[in-house]
């Protein structure tokens, strides 16, 4: 196979993903496709937009040292970002259905997944679209190490990276917070509806991560939301 | 071409390449020659011949470059902007610079990037199948020539770190310093800080 030959490994409703070579090394190309039912000026529009914040909310999320993929090249005139391709890694969402919540590290990691969430609120990030699938486990280089401990998932040497800011935007209202908390809750009652401490240990690491901020506007609003939501489901 | 430095051992062996090659855009068909030198003596000719357009090639300043792969995406988007008019400055190869500085003030990044009376260079050609000018440069450079393995040796971790302002930096970890650099090149062009 050639491998510079781009090889698709995701189709969304928004983009495809592929992977390729790209400068001598393993690259996610993201490309935001055009929509045929939009005037072409107003697509163009955008996704330029689209992919600005998307680059702009990786790059906020590291100098809040949140591990992202790195950007290669952002591409406006082939709507495509060039980002760094992480080889060994696992979803959270996989790890769960593989592993379950009974794993020794499990509840390390939905702390983690709650801290680092906290950290991206306190910078004004907000993720859009957060779900287990767009978290990542990745092995943690230790300390000295040369290469990667092939136990690197059983010994929890993990380090959480943030993907997919497709749907990301920066300078986020207190409402918007709520609502990225939200999302993530009805996303982890759909896909992990069997354990439900997963939410409660994300909110609580999420609330006391960082006690010199005040996280307590944006759990009071995103309980108004999920009031709102539950409102909502019911009527509907 | 260039004369192959002695090797220690057996005279039947082929010295490796010290220069570095990394293969851009594939729409761009060219690719990047990386040479690294050290204690350079014509540093005001080299400078003067870039400078005048004579010589095509950009002397980097090896203090703030983590890695190769830094300069393949500095270099990448200036041949990608080239190809499509969209250069800020007057040539691709100083261009190669101004994409490799954080800041959008063009004498400064040229200032900082560049060399001025330094003797360490890291010399960058864009190279494609009709065209290889490093052939007709590299012999006239009055310097040692290093091995690419040997940049760390020249990078400075804390002034680079500072350069791309980084400082909420904790750990001392240059694959994260890479990281950050090449992701700010990446979007410099439309995030202000």
């Amino acid at each position: 196979m050639d491998e510079s030959e781009p090889q698709l490994l995701k189709q969304g409703a928004e983009a495809r993903v592929y992977i390729c070579k790209y400068l001598g090394r393993d690259t996610v190309i993201k490309e935001r496709f055009q929509k045929k039912y939009r005037h072409p000026d107003l697509d163009v529009e955008i996704v330029k937009e689209r992919i600005r914040n998307e680059a702009r909310s990786i790059l906020r999320c590291k100098f809040a040292n949140i591990r992202t993929p790195a950007l290669y090249l952002v591409d406006f005139e082939r709507r495509k970002i060039y980002m760094e391709y992480l080889a060994t890694n696992i979803t959270v969402k996989d790890f769960i259905a593989k592993h379950g919540t009974a794993n020794e590290h499990f509840e390390k990691i939905a702390k983690t997944i709650g801290e680092t969430l906290r950290k991206l609120h306190d910078n004004n990030i907000v993720h859009g679209d957060l779900t287990t699938s767009n978290m990542l486990l990745i092995p943690k280089l230790q300390a000295g190490a040369e290469q990667i401990d092939p136990a690197w998932l059983a010994k929890g040497h993990v380090e959480l990276v943030m993907i997919d800011f497709g749907l990301s935007y920066t300078d986020a209202s207190i409402e918007d917070k709520g609502v990225d908390l939200y999302v993530l809750e009805r996303a982890l009652l759909s896909t992990h509806s069997n354990y439900e401490d997963l939410f409660a240990i994300i909110l609580k690491a999420y609330v006391v991560s960082n006690p010199k901020g005040n996280a307590n506007e944006t759990i009071k609003r995103f309980e108004e939301v999920r009031a709102r939501g539950r409102k909502r489901t019911m009527v509907g | 071409m260039v004369s192959p430095t002695p090797q220690v051992s057996s005279s039947s062996e082929v010295s490796p390449p010290k220069y570095q090659i990394v293969e851009l855009d594939p729409d761009t068909k060219t690719k990047i020659k990386l040479y690294l030198f050290k204690n350079v003596q014509n540093v005001e000719t080299i400078r003067d011949n870039i400078i005048q357009g004579v010589w095509e090639c950009s002397a980097i300043k090896p203090r703030y470059i983590v890695d190769a792969f830094q300069v393949a995406v500095a270099a990448n988007k200036a041949v990608l902007d080239e190809k499509r008019d969209a250069m800020v400055t007057r040539s691709v190869y100083s261009e190669i610079l101004y994409n490799l500085s954080p800041t959008k003030n063009i004498s400064q990044s040229l200032m900082k990037f560049g060399i001025s009376k330094d003797t360490n260079i890291l010399f960058c050609f864009l190279v494609t199948e009709e065209r290889d000018t490093s052939t007709e440069i590299i012999p006239k450079i009055e310097g040692e020539m290093c091995s690419m393995k040997e940049l760390f040796n020249f990078t400075s971790f804390e002034e680079t770190k500072h350069v791309y302002k980084l400082n909420h930096m904790k750990e001392k970890c240059m694959e994260r310093l890479l990281d950050l650099v090449v992701t700010k090149i990446a979007t410099k062009s439309f995030v202000t800080h």
